[in-house]
């Protein structure tokens, strides 16, 4: 019973950082249709900007968060503007295509620049565990949890409440009638993936003094970004937040009780045996066909 | 009209039934809410060109999406030459004789003209991998056929000329008449055309008019949803109208032009100054 | 566009060169490297059937090539397995047998993808491809008790030929393994080029370019998905089995992603969807890493390629070779996609002009 409490306590602390995860992957591909395979070297951005900062700058966590968030957006509108601009309706295979090349390409410079050697970020709390009773978790980890749990927030009030999140979930929904309306729907694609990357990138600094920072940290993240949303049903938010409860759980009981080294194969099987009995994904309504 | 393509009209007639070649029971389709079909029953006699019109949104597109397999109805039931198809894939309709035109991307862009309609001459063939590999003798003289079969189809649509042009750069009314030309290689015996008359101007159109009355001359069926009311009265053996889902009225020509109901729905627009 | 079609004295010429190649160059390094991008092109082939003709965007097919490179290795050393209630025991098979069951194998997986892409269409095929490869990476590295994990397989035996009055001879030198390659290579690219002039390589290209007209005309989608998938699987896993059998080391590392990503590259910067991209796409990315090694540093050349794919996407988005088709110096008897149509004289009763 207590392992089994001690597992349901990581998974909620694992799926904090999983939604954000997939949160950031799907709203990208909700409105521009684009699988982004950068995903997850926004995410080794984020950490690697982390440990940029915290270490060799020797600015405080918290700050390096914002500035990582920073950084993600940044990098993510300009390539957006520079690759995906005119591309993105015509031609989704193409776009598909670049984003790998640019994957290689974001991987490549950070092993050029910070070399292969995992990196450390120091966690700004003390190492010791809480303690509640029969199960213990990091102070960061606890962290960790809140702050997922505040940008998700803040994400939902920025897309229900304001008329930019009411222009984004019109060029999510019909992006033709939403230039009628007089959208610029340019822009909001340029601000979404710019969004998506600055999630990606707080979700990797947020994590990198959990796990260490290296060079290919970017593929898992991205696959298991893939793993979430596909349960969630590509395209739903609230789906993303859903689906990444649901890996975390998998991933949590599955190494418990199964195995730890398949730990990692476990969010593709999930993929592969969601994706063979519902193509839609777990939550999604479902779509219609012809 | 070629002696190859008479003939093969002629061999595909099904042996000999008095009834419909189309029937459609009770149709009802819901999509996300929405009811675009409701009770729809038509029926489309042997032989004959059937028109299917109404206001944008009676539902005419749906139907036809219905009819050949890329939607599956939430009620009724579709007989084709008296076989139930309302669960069919549209591959496995084509196989049974129903073929339909696209009104938007109804060629396939990257291929010429002329593998246009070899690609669509897919059912005729039969070689397999084997024979295709190994280059066997039935193998090469089926693609031999193929290709006569393929040069007559392009001749019947006027597009011999620009049979090796990929089928991209062909004009407008071009790629409609290479559209039809890929529904009759798939050997329909009943051709379902989606709007074949619009974006054409008057000269395209009537030519497009005499193509549809060649193909009925070869014993094909032909059931057309179009807005252009000239055509629609023109060459019609009988007409069908759809109105939000519901049919409102069938009958010739000259009956529909008079029906109020009819006249209604279209608010008078166009109606009365087509003349049958 | 067909810049090697059977009639083009281009083809042969080239053939000519590449069989006489170990005579007039003895260089066994070179020899190596010539075999290595023999079998990469091979891999690049496969892919092209998949990703450029039939338009599916497939990034697992390290799986094929490394399900091929295993089998082919598992069956010629021979293994033992615990299956809980079973313990599995195969003796060493013959390598040609070992061969032909890697073919067979990675075909099979292909049949697998083949019906799943029908069912999971877009954006979801693509992760479900690139999870099929992760999770055979995965067993590949943790099923010690079958493939010994990252220790890898050792010593695979390599491929022999049947002589008359010399018995079988394996074929061990550098020379040997690479007109081993070489034929192999050849004869993928026939196979490849007899299947996309035929009626089945029409309805492939229908997929392709128009699913829902395809279908209009009674072309079966999961039919034929899965018959590109079974070829392309095969023919990958045919690569595989001759890099095991060529370099006699096999592990995990096969299952790569970015070998995958070797090969899409390959695929789109020589030209997606024509017969000679993926081998002028495998010789330019083959020899890259050969030619730029003392020049500049690993993750320096995956920059470049990244930044080439890009580039060609955006600015040739056919690839290479249609371009060269294009530019007039390679037009040729070869070039014309279409032979010129016999018009049979129509009569055409009661019709006016």
């Amino acid at each position: 019973m207590d392992q089994f409490l001690q597992h349901l306590i990581n998974a909620a602390a694992l799926s904090g950082t999983y939604a954000l995860l997939g949160i950031g992957l799907t709203l990208v591909f909700g409105i521009m249709r684009v699988v982004n395979f950068t995903h997850g070297e926004f995410y080794a951005l984020g950490g690697y900007a982390a440990y940029g900062f915290v270490v060799l700058l020797k600015v405080d966590f918290f700050t390096s968060l914002i500035l990582a968030g920073i950084v993600g957006f940044a990098i993510g509108t300009v390539v957006e503007f520079v690759l995906l601009r005119r591309r993105l309706l015509s031609d989704i295979d193409g776009v598909m295509l670049i984003m790998i090349g640019m994957m290689i390409i974001m991987q490549n410079t950070e092993q050029l620049l910070w070399g292969g050697v995992a990196k450390l970020v120091p966690s700004p709390f003390s190492q010791e565990p809480l303690v509640f009773g029969a199960v213990s978790i990091a102070p960061i980890r606890v962290f960790v949890v809140c702050a997922a749990i505040v940008l998700l927030a803040g994400f939902y009030v920025l897309i229900e409440r304001t008329r930019l999140g009411t222009a984004m979930r019109a060029t999510f929904q019909d992006r033709d009638a939403a230039a009628m309306m007089g959208v610029n729907v340019s822009a909001i694609y340029t601000l979404t993936f710019g969004m998506g990357a600055a999630l990606a990138s707080v979700a990797g600094a947020l994590l990198a003094p959990i796990f260490v920072v290296n060079p290919t940290m970017g593929d898992l993240a991205s696959l298991k970004a893939f793993a979430i949303v596909i349960l969630g049903g590509l395209g739903n938010l609230p789906g993303a937040v859903l689906g990444g409860i649901a890996l975390a759980l998998v991933e949590e009981f599955g190494a418990g009780y199964i195995s730890t080294d398949y730990r990692d194969a476990l969010g593709f099987l999930v993929i592969l045996l969601v994706l063979m009995v519902r193509p839609q994904g777990l939550f999604a309504a479902k779509e219609r066909i012809g | 009209m070629s002696a190859v393509l008479m003939e093969h009209a002629g061999a595909q007639a099904a042996p000999a039934q008095a009834g419909p070649v189309l029937a459609l029971e009770g149709i009802t389709m819901n999509i996300a809410g929405l009811i675009a079909l409701s009770g729809v029953s038509l029926s489309v006699a042997r032989g004959r060109i059937v028109s299917l019109i109404g206001p944008n949104g009676a539902g005419k597109t749906t139907a036809f999406n219905v009819i050949s397999g890329y939607m599956r109805p939430t009620a009724g039931r579709i007989m084709l030459f008296g076989r139930d198809v309302t669960a069919m894939a549209p591959e496995r309709i084509a196989q049974q004789g129903l073929v339909r035109t696209f009104q938007r991307t109804s060629v396939f862009g990257a291929c010429s003209v002329l593998d246009n309609v070899l690609t669509a001459l897919h059912l005729q063939g039969s070689s397999g991998i084997a024979g295709i590999l190994w280059r066997s003798r039935a193998a090469v003289r089926e693609e031999a056929r193929l290709r006569e079969r393929a040069a007559e189809i392009l001749d019947f649509v006027r597009l011999t000329p620009r049979a090796n042009e990929l089928a991209a750069s062909l004009s407008y009314g071009e790629q409609r008449l290479l559209g039809v030309g890929i529904a009759m290689a798939a050997r329909p015996q009943l051709l379902l055309l989606d709007e074949p008359a619009a974006g054409l101007n008057p000269s395209e159109s009537d030519a497009f008019k005499e193509l549809i009355r060649a193909i009925r001359a070869q014993g094909i069926t032909v059931l057309l949803v179009e807005h252009d009311m000239h055509v629609v009265m023109s060459i019609s053996d009988h007409i069908i109208v759809l109105n939000h889902g519901q049919v409102i009225a069938t009958g010739a020509p000259h009956e529909i032009q008079q029906n109020a109901e009819v006249i209604r729905a279209y608010l008078g627009s166009g109606m009365k100054r087509a003349k049958a | 566009m067909d810049l090697f079609s059977r009639n083009s004295w281009r083809g042969f010429a080239a053939v000519l060169l590449l069989a006489t190649l170990p005579l007039w160059c003895t260089d066994r390094y070179v020899l190596s490297v010539a075999t290595s991008i023999g079998i990469f092109v091979i891999a690049a082939i496969s892919l092209n059937l998949l990703l450029g003709y039939t338009g599916q965007l497939s990034l697992g097919h390290a799986a094929f090539f490394g399900i091929g490179a295993y089998t082919s290795a598992l069956l010629s050393l021979g293994f033992d397995v615990n299956l809980g209630i079973v313990k599995l025991v195969i003796a060493p098979k013959p390598v040609w047998i070992a061969f032909a069951g890697a073919v067979v194998v990675a075909g099979l997986s292909g049949w697998l993808i083949g019906k799943l892409a029908f069912r999971v269409r877009g954006a979801y095929f693509v992760v479900v491809t690139i999870s099929f490869a992760q999770v055979a990476r995965l067993v590949a590295l943790n099923w010690i008790d079958l493939t010994e994990g990252p220790m890898a397989l050792n010593s695979i035996p390599p491929l022999s030929l049947w002589v008359p009055g010399s018995g079988v001879m394996p074929l061990a030198t550098k020379a040997a393994k690479y007109w081993v390659v070489l034929v192999f290579g050849i004869a993928a690219y026939l196979l490849v080029a007899r299947l996309v002039h035929s009626r089945i390589g029409r309805a492939l290209v229908a997929l392709r370019e128009n699913e829902s007209l395809a279908r209009s005309v009674g072309i079966s989608v999961t039919h034929y998905l899965v018959i590109a998938s079974i070829a392309s699987a095969a023919i990958a896993g045919c690569a595989g089995a001759l890099y095991a059998h060529n370099v006699q080391i096999v592990d995990p590392d096969v299952f790569l992603f970015v070998y995958t990503v070797t090969m899409v590259i390959m695929v789109i910067v020589g030209g997606k969807g024509t017969l000679a991209g993926p081998v002028i796409g495998g010789i330019l990315f083959g020899a890259f890493p050969e030619v730029l090694r003392d020049v500049a540093r690993p993750e320096v050349q995956w920059i470049i390629y990244g930044a080439a794919m890009i580039a060609i996407l955006v600015f040739l988005p056919q690839g290479i070779v249609p371009a060269l088709g294009r530019w007039r110096w390679f037009r040729g008897r070869g070039a014309a996609a279409v032979p010129a149509v016999s018009v049979v004289p129509s009569v055409r009763a009661g019709e006016g002009a």
